[in-house]
This record gives C-alpha cells, structure tokens and sequence, in this order.
C-alpha cells in the first residue's frame, strides 16, 4: 500500500497478538485493560505463580515445585482444603502462558493469559482464560468458592482482582466491616 | 458503635454494631461528627434499589474526625476534619486520573455484578446497595474511608460542619447538573424537583450564568424555598398546563436547559404516570420516568436535558423521539464529586454559596428512622434533615 509511507496511522501495527484467535474452545474468555503497566512487566508478575494468590479468588497460595511444576493449595472458610499439582503448558516471555494441572488431580483447572499493549502504549490488555473441573459430593461448595456462578464469573472476577491489585496495590474489600446482621449487646462496641 | 441500618422496605432501625477498622492499607477510619439523610436514600427506605442486605449501614453524606489512617495514606493524618464524598474513588485508574470518580474502575468490589447488569461496572458508594460494593455507609458514629487520601476533602478549622456537610453530595450534584447545561449568558434553566438537589442546582445554575431559573414541584414549601433562591415556581397540578405554562413563559422556544432532579420515583398525575406505579409495584418496569419524560418534551431545540436524578433499571415509554427530534443533547450520570469539592468549599469560603439553607430538621442518630419516615412521608415540611453524633 503506498498510503502508509504518507500516513503513519495507516502504518501496520507491530505483529498483532491474535487476541480473537486465541482461546476458541474455552468456556469463558474476557479481556482487561491494566493502565501504567507494559506487557512484560504484567507477564513478568504474572509468571513469579506465587503472586497469583494476591487476585486468583479462593487461591491460598502457590509453591514452586522442581522442572517448572506448581502446588497449588486453595482453603475454604469451613476448613474444606484441596491442592493439586500445575504445569506450564506453553509459555512466550511477555506475550502469553498457559498452565494445567496434572493429569489425574483432585480439581482439573486450566488457564492462560496474554499480555497485549494497549493502542496507545500506556498499558496492558490481558486476555485470561480459566476453568476448574471439580469432581466429588462436598466439592460443589468448592465449585461455587472458587468461581462464583460459573468460570465466567471466575474469569471477570480474577481480571478485575488483578487490574484493582496492579494499578492501586491493593484489592476492594468490605470483609470485616460492621454491619446490623451481627447487632451487639450496647456497651460491647469495640472493634472486631 | 450505633448505626442506622437497613432492615427492608420502610424499615430503618439504630442498631450497636462492631466498630469498623483498617481492612486495606489506604483506609482511614473516620469518627463521624454530622451526616445527612439523602433524597437518595429514601430509594432504597422505598425498596427500589436491588441488593440491598438486611442490616446495611446506611448513608452516603458524611463528616468528620480523622482518628486512624492506614500505612498507605500519605496526605491525610489523624485529627484532620474531612468531608467524605459518596463516590468511592481508587485514586489510580484511568477515569479517576482523568477526575472522572463515579466511574473508577477499582473501588467496587462486587464489579462483576454491575458489569453483567450495565455492561460496566461504576464506582463503590457508601450504604447504597451490594451492586455498588456493599460499603457500610456513614449514618453512624464511625465510618471506614477506602482509598482515604483521594475520598477525603480537608476542612478548615472554624468553620461549621452544617456549612460543609453538603460537598459530600447535593452540592456537587447540584453543580454538576448545572455544570452539564452549558449554560450561556442569557439562558432559562427549568429544574424538575425542588428537593435537596433541585435546590442546589437551582443556586449553581444562577452562578453559572442563567438570567432565569423556573422551578418544577407539587410541595408549596419546597416551592417557597426555591422562590427564596430568585426562581420562578411552578406548581404542576396538570402535565397539560405544564408544559403549555412553559412554553408560554419561554417565548414558545422552551428553556434552553432542563434538569430532572426527581429520578426514578417522580409523582405524577397523568395515565403515564399512573401505568408507571402499577408496572413498577408489579416489577414490570422499575423506574418511573415521568419527570424526564417531561423535561424531554419542554426542551428547547437543541437543548440540553441533565439528569441528576437517579435512575436505576428499564424505562418504559420515554419519548426518546422528542429527544432526537429536536437534537437534545443528554447530561446525566452519578456526580464525579471529588472533582468539584476543592472549588465548592472555595465557594463557600468565600460566602458565594451558603448550602445550609435547605436545612429543615436537626437530630440525633436516634431520631434517625422516624426522620426517614417523615422525609419519606411529609416532603412538603421536611426538605433536609441532618444528623449530629
């Protein structure tokens, strides 16, 4: 095209991550735009899995494990513990990850997420994909912690988490807060 | 601590309930010393708002003594008097960066719920529903400040809580209804509702510049509070004599700008309006529009139509092709309050504006359910009721 030499917004954009193309057969795929953060630094705090807790709803904490592997432990407030064993299935530093937990585990998950600069070069679009599959009788209580309604919710959620984690520092609460559904005797008011 | 808490549909109650402490380190935790009950609110007293839990603390206009702050904060420190704004805002996000607050990205930690109702998720608030965070609100002796540095205005020492209390909500919502007119030199500004709000976009318009302000309302005494604010009044008792009243009285141009400061539950004499309480009381539609349906048919060509008011769900039979036929331009949204207060209090400072005068009722926070029933119930003697801890 001989128009893109005169008019740079014609210019064809640096390799474009095929965000539409990626994730097809997922059940729930959404996108979120985290400001003040480059692809590789998003990638990068994302990748170091023992951040993940800071956002994954319901995720206690992540250990690394030998040859790339992870162990994930997830405690419910009734005492209901699960863990299972992940690994990295594909990986492009600053671009995308993908993970899955070892065959035969107690809750089956898989996930990735990719990491595209917003048009105007001042943030980050990542493109996260994520589902369990939760086998057993007490586990629907697990179902419903870890992802709300349905892995949709999961993923809009978890997305939220991380933009709220990565642009503020810290992620919303109201856990903790008074409310008139635990009324006290008066004269008992002191802080929880 | 006590609080007024949310129990159901025309049900307030003063409940002790725990303290609230530090949960994120940009927390402030704030001892309240005057909050106010909001035209707002009485959409949740009336049950129109969803996700509203049993035992909600109520309220969202607040003041008072900085007594801890979390390791985050930076600019505010305990013994600092602030006046809290409604609309929770991360400080961080794009849309607070560009002091767009009401729409922050951050600070509602239910957004997936309002993401999946509206497509996108607004700011938190405090005491006003589940599907705006959930956040205790400040009708009680102490109140928790997310994000405090950036939801906090400083006050002067010396100056009277009663002055100030407003910048938490009506007197930037009034502004910015006003603000979002466009006002010209020149300029008839006709104002839906002589409520609270109504009452501060009526002074906020005068600032801004209109020659006239007509104002809208069926209560004589909010009426008469209006007039004494320099507007023309006007007592709708027939939607037909309405609108032909303000066209005569505007030249058949129509005023230039309309504000529906009524939202969602106006009053209303017309079929319209009457189908509107029978589909709502059944939940066939959950607003009922009438004020901006006649806001959109009095407009000028090419006017604008500014909606502080709040709305919440589906409208039905809202004539949108008056609107387009006459290009009305549409202002409308939940008010980006930490935006105006530093130039508001200025205002005040100075003696420009005075926001105390919509003030009728004085209490105590045990006083606090009857005065939600008698603002809900007596609109003509009770326009502003505030609460001293």
């Amino acid at each position: 095209m001989e128009n893109t030499q005169t008019h740079p917004r014609y210019r064809p954009r640096s390799p474009a991550v095929p965000i539409m193309q990626t994730h097809r057969d997922d059940k729930s795929r959404r996108a979120i735009t985290i400001e003040g953060r480059s692809p590789s630094e998003v990638f990068r705090f994302w990748r170091d899995f023992q951040n993940l807790p800071h956002f994954m709803k319901g995720v206690s904490s992540i250990d690394n494990l030998a040859a790339g592997q992870t162990h994930w432990l997830v405690e419910m407030p009734s005492g209901l513990r699960a863990t299972w064993n992940a690994e990295i299935t594909d990986e492009e530093p600053g671009v995308m990850l993908a993970w899955r937990s070892l065959p035969d585990s107690q809750v089956r998950t898989s996930g990735s997420a990719w990491f595209t600069a917003t048009p105007d070069g001042q943030g980050t679009i990542v493109t996260l994909s994520m589902d369990y599959e939760i086998m057993g009788g007490r586990m629907s209580e697990l179902a419903t912690f870890l992802m709300g309604e349905d892995p949709d919710t999961l993923v809009r959620t978890n997305l939220h988490r991380l933009k709220a984690y990565l642009e503020t520092g810290e992620i919303p609460t109201i856990e903790g807060q008074p409310s008139g559904r635990e009324e006290l005797k008066p004269g008992k008011e002191t802080q929880q | 601590m006590k609080a007024l808490t949310w129990e159901g549909k025309h049900a307030v109650a003063v409940k002790h309930v725990h303290n609230p402490r530090i949960l994120n380190p940009s927390d402030a935790i704030v001892k309240v010393s005057t909050a106010a009950i909001c035209g707002s609110d009485l959409h949740l007293y009336d049950g129109y708002i969803p996700t509203m839990r049993k035992g909600d603390i109520l309220g969202h206009e607040t003041m008072g003594e900085v007594v801890e702050i979390g390791p985050k904060v930076k600019r505010l420190k305990a013994g600092d008097r602030i006046v809290i704004p409604f609309d929770i805002g991360c400080g961080h996000c794009h849309h607070c960066r560009v002091e767009e607050y009401a729409a922050c990205d951050n600070s509602n930690p239910n957004a997936v719920m309002a993401d999946k109702l509206n497509g996108h998720s607004g700011a938190g608030m405090f005491g006003y529903s589940h599907l705006y965070g959930g956040y205790a609100g400040g009708q009680a002796e102490f109140i928790r400040v997310p994000y405090a540095d950036t939801n906090s205005l400083v006050i002067p020492s010396g100056v009277d809580d009663e002055k100030v209390i407003f910048l938490s909500d009506i007197l930037p919502t009034g502004y910015m209804a006003a603000e979002n007119c466009r006002i010209k030199s020149g300029d008839t500004v006709a104002v839906w509702g002589c409520g609270p709000v109504g009452q501060m976009a009526i002074r906020s318009a005068f600032l801004l510049g209109a020659e006239r302000v007509i104002a809208i309302d069926h209560y004589e005494g909010r009426l008469r509070m209006a007039a004494e604010s320099g507007a023309e009044v006007l007592n709708y008792e027939d939607e037909e004599q309405l609108l032909e009243e303000l066209s005569f009285r505007t030249g058949g141009n129509g005023p230039d700008s309309c504000i529906d400061a009524v939202g969602l539950e106006a009053h209303g004499n017309t079929f319209p309006a009457g189908l509107d309480r029978v589909k709502a009381a059944l939940w066939l539609a959950t607003d009922r529009p009438n004020a901006l349906r006649q806001a959109l048919q009095a407009a000028r060509k090419c006017g604008t139509v500014s909606i502080p008011g709040v709305y919440g769900g589906m409208l039905d039979k809202v004539p949108f092709g008056a609107a387009f036929g006459k290009g009305l331009t549409l202002k409308m949204g939940q008010t980006h309050t930490q935006r105006y207060m530093p130039m508001l209090l200025e205002r005040i400072l100075n003696g420009e504006i005075d926001p105390s005068f919509v003030i009728t009722h004085r209490i105590n926070l045990d006083e606090g359910p009857d005065h939600y029933r008698k603002f809900n119930d007596d609109k003509d003697d009770c326009i502003k009721v505030v609460i001293r801890m």
